[in-house]
């Protein structure tokens, strides 16, 4: 039914596939460790093993002593392609996340104009299609407008290019409509991607501490919950593919977890019917101890969370509940972000290191690298439905290297992304990334590398 | 409840429809005269209580009742002692009171021409309530399939399928369809989106659930299109005409090209959404036989009624 459905379930980019030989790799995947070459063919993975000769490939790259993993697969992306000069474009926006290991991004509509109908999807695809250099798959949005009354034109839409729905930015607020959501999504396979905020609750901050000290606008993680709960509820009546963004309390997790349960007797052999969910690394790295309010690049939504809160969210993440971590790179100028706490936008530029940022859970004992390349990499692939996250015969050449063991520290002037909005400048984070490889191509390489 | 009523498919018996298949075809050659009328329900009076706009049905009603002798009075409510707060039982006792024999009553709530007749003694036939049930069109369009087919007998109809498309959860005409030709052993596919598909339906009528319209549909015997519609509900169960038209209209390129295929439609039709004009005015359509089938079926319901269930006509 859908002409170029294969063509969409390999995202948008500019990069003509290319072949290349990785020698003497360390591979780590969701499948295990293991050392040796990686043949990369046509921008497929042709051959992994000892010994591979690349004599029909004119670029052999040397990975002696560095780590090989597949490239990150970011759920939750925003790409403000179309708007002002000074906002992220498909040129700025891929080279930030190719910076920072991310291969493919799945990008959130809410865009001015958002991306609602069928002729914005082809448009955005198009340009993503010559100005990106990383995999760039399109979220349409949930309802028109983004404004929760009327359902967007989904099979049009996915004819053009989306992969999942969402009003990302807006909780669907009538729970009608977010039932005809998830009917209208799961007619024609698409995850609907729900941002839980109940927005008469919530406001600038955790309610906590920093409300308490200082006065901000409360923003109780039950904000998150309330939404969270009706969701899952209403999933009992219409299943479907259902994914939580950016989850920011242990305890939504904790109705998660509770509903993955209740829900199990609904799966069928096609996996139609699930729940998923992403953390940022914000909420897993930060809590409001070490939150500045007058640093406007810590405001965030849904806002950072409390230390005991944030070391829940680790057991979760552990635990395997969390099914991946997301950037969720939310460029902004600086003219916007200098102003006080409650008026500066939400959002955090994280893509040019979201690599270092991941790899930290795995410097500070909380999982393992292959725990790590599963969670930023298969799992995503599995939620989106598509082929691709593992380094493996007939998946796409997309691969990240990085040595562990070299640090970066964090400064404004090394991110490819028009925001500098970044909170966690100055900071010294190890696991540098030396090349990212998309469709066999490298796309980014530290000079070491070449 | 007094006299026999037409209220819901369920209500009929297999000899009871193959009755009113048999006295159709009697009445479908009444039509075909050049006077077409009999005398036999002369001194009757049908009442036609639309509570809901209709043309078709009103019109077809009162051809019927005209064209077997009986009188027949129209009830609006604008202007009627419903709008005067008079309740609808005491308004149809008024009406029965009067001296009317059949009460032809369409509603736009489910259920409404069985408390009717659970309340009066009058004849009720039920021209459609809410989302319920439309028996007449249901075998008004059984009546059309086997004349498309040349059959005379209930029981050939168990080897044909069927396919319905379109919003089944609002449609009246498919759930009264899907119980009648389910009866039959018809096999029935239903193909829609899941927000206008009853969840479980497939179950509870022994029918098959399908997203999109496939081979399977196109193999069909009879392809019946639903009316989208627009004045039930909100645009939150279909995006835009575009889309339903593309994903789930019947367009000239998937259905000229088949052979021996019936395409149907109750009316009125969205031209262009639920159905492509090519494919409405095609030699497989039956949509024109559809309404002049229903005027025959209406003549032969209002006949067999009368007659108190029995067969045989002068």
């Amino acid at each position: 039914m859908y002409k170029s459905f294969l063509v969409i379930m390999q995202g948008f980019t500019s990069v003509e596939p290319e072949s290349l030989l990785i020698k003497n790799a360390h591979i780590v995947d969701a499948e295990g460790e293991r050392d040796g070459d990686i043949l990369i063919e046509e921008g497929l993975i042709k051959e992994v093993g000892k010994g591979l000769n690349g004599r029909k490939v004119s670029k052999v790259l040397s990975a002696k002593s560095l780590v090989v993993i597949p490239g990150i697969i970011d759920i939750h992306f925003h790409i403000r392609e179309g708007g002002a000069p000074y906002e992220e474009d498909f040129s700025s926006g891929s080279k930030a996340a190719a910076h920072g290991g991310i291969t493919s991004a799945l990008i959130m509509p809410n865009t001015n104009p958002p991306i609602d109908s069928p002729e914005i999807v082809s448009a955005i695809r198009e340009r993503a299609s010559t100005k990106s250099c990383i995999r760039i798959f399109i979220t349409g949005a949930a309802t028109r407008g983004r404004e929760g009354k009327v359902i967007t034109e989904y099979g049009l839409m996915k004819k053009e290019g989306i992969v999942a729905v969402s009003d990302d930015g807006n909780t669907i607020k009538s729970t009608f409509t977010m039932r005809k959501c998830l009917e209208y999504a799961k007619t024609f396979d698409l995850v609907v991607i729900e941002h839980a905020e109940d927005n008469e609750l919530s406001g600038d901050a955790d309610e906590g501490i920093l409300t308490i000290k200082y006065g901000l606008k409360p923003y109780p993680k039950e904000a998150e919950e309330i939404i969270v709960g009706r969701d899952v509820t209403i999933f009992k009546i219409t299943g479907g593919k259902l994914h939580f963004a950016h989850i920011s309390s242990a305890d939504s997790l904790e109705i998660i977890k509770f509903s993955k349960e209740k829900i199990k007797n609904l799966i069928d052999d096609n996996n139609n019917n699930r729940i998923t969910c992403d953390v940022t690394t914000h909420h897993l790295l930060i809590s409001t101890d070490i939150v500045d309010i007058k640093n406007t690049n810590f405001k965030v939504n849904p806002p950072i969370r409390s230390e005991e809160n944030r070391q829940r969210l680790l057991e979760f993440l552990s635990d395997g509940l969390i099914d991946t971590i997301s950037s969720d790179h939310a460029p902004h100028p600086d003219f916007k972000k200098f102003t006080d706490f409650s008026s500066a936008p939400a959002g955090i530029s994280s893509a040019d290191i979201f690599f270092q940022l991941c790899y930290k859970l795995v410097v500070d004992g909380i999982i393992s690298l292959r725990k790590l390349t599963e969670l930023i990499s298969y799992n995503p692939a599995r939620i989106l439905g598509l082929k691709a996250g593992l380094i493996k015969e007939g998946f796409p050449g997309d691969i990240l290297i990085f040595s562990p063991d070299e640090v970066i520290e964090v400064q404004e002037n090394t991110l490819f992304s028009k925001g500098k909005n970044c909170c966690y400048i100055e900071m010294k984070l190890k696991g540098k990334v030396e090349a990212t490889i998309v469709n066999g191509k490298v796309v980014y390489s530290a000079e070491s590398i070449e | 409840m007094g006299r026999f009523s037409i209220l819901s498919i369920d209500d009929l018996s297999c000899e009871d429809i193959q009755n009113i298949i048999d006295i159709s075809f009697s009445m479908d050659e009444v039509l075909g005269r050049d006077i077409k009328k009999i005398p036999t329900l002369r001194g009757k009076v049908v009442a036609l209580m639309f509570f809901e706009p209709s043309t078709r049905t009103r019109i077809s009603f009162e051809l019927a009742s005209k064209f077997v002798s009986a009188d027949t009075v129209n009830f609006s409510t604008a202007g009627s002692s419903i709008e005067k707060g008079e309740s609808l039982i005491d308004t149809i006792r008024t009406i029965s009171s009067l001296g009317v024999d059949f009460l032809v009553i369409r509603h736009n709530k489910e259920g409404v021409p069985h408390i009717v007749a659970e309340h009066s003694d009058i004849s009720v036939i039920n021209a459609g309530d809410g989302k319920n049930e439309h028996p007449t069109q249901a075998l008004l369009d059984l009546f059309t399939m086997m004349k498309r087919k040349k059959l005379k007998s209930i029981s050939d109809m168990k080897n044909l399928s069927v396919s319905i498309v379109g919003d089944i959860l609002h449609s009246r005409v498919a759930r009264s369809n899907i119980k009648l030709l389910r009866k039959l052993g018809v096999k029935i596919n239903v193909v829609s989106a899941y927000t206008t598909l009853p969840q479980g339906i497939d179950k509870v009528f022994d029918i098959k659930v399908k997203n999109f319209i496939d081979e399977e549909v196109l193999e069909s015997d009879f392809i019946m299109a639903l009316r989208l519609q627009k004045e039930r509900h909100a645009a939150v169960f279909y995006p835009s005409d575009r889309e339903f038209n593309f994903f789930w209209g019947l367009k000239e390129e998937q259905i000229l090209k088949l052979k021996d295929r019936v395409i149907m439609h109750p009316g009125p039709m969205n031209l262009g959404v639920e159905i492509m004009p090519a494919v409405a005015y095609s030699e497989l359509s039956a949509i024109s036989e559809q309404v002049r089938n229903g005027v025959a079926v209406r003549m032969a319901i209002l006949f067999y009624i009368f007659r108190g269930g029995k067969i045989g006509i002068d």
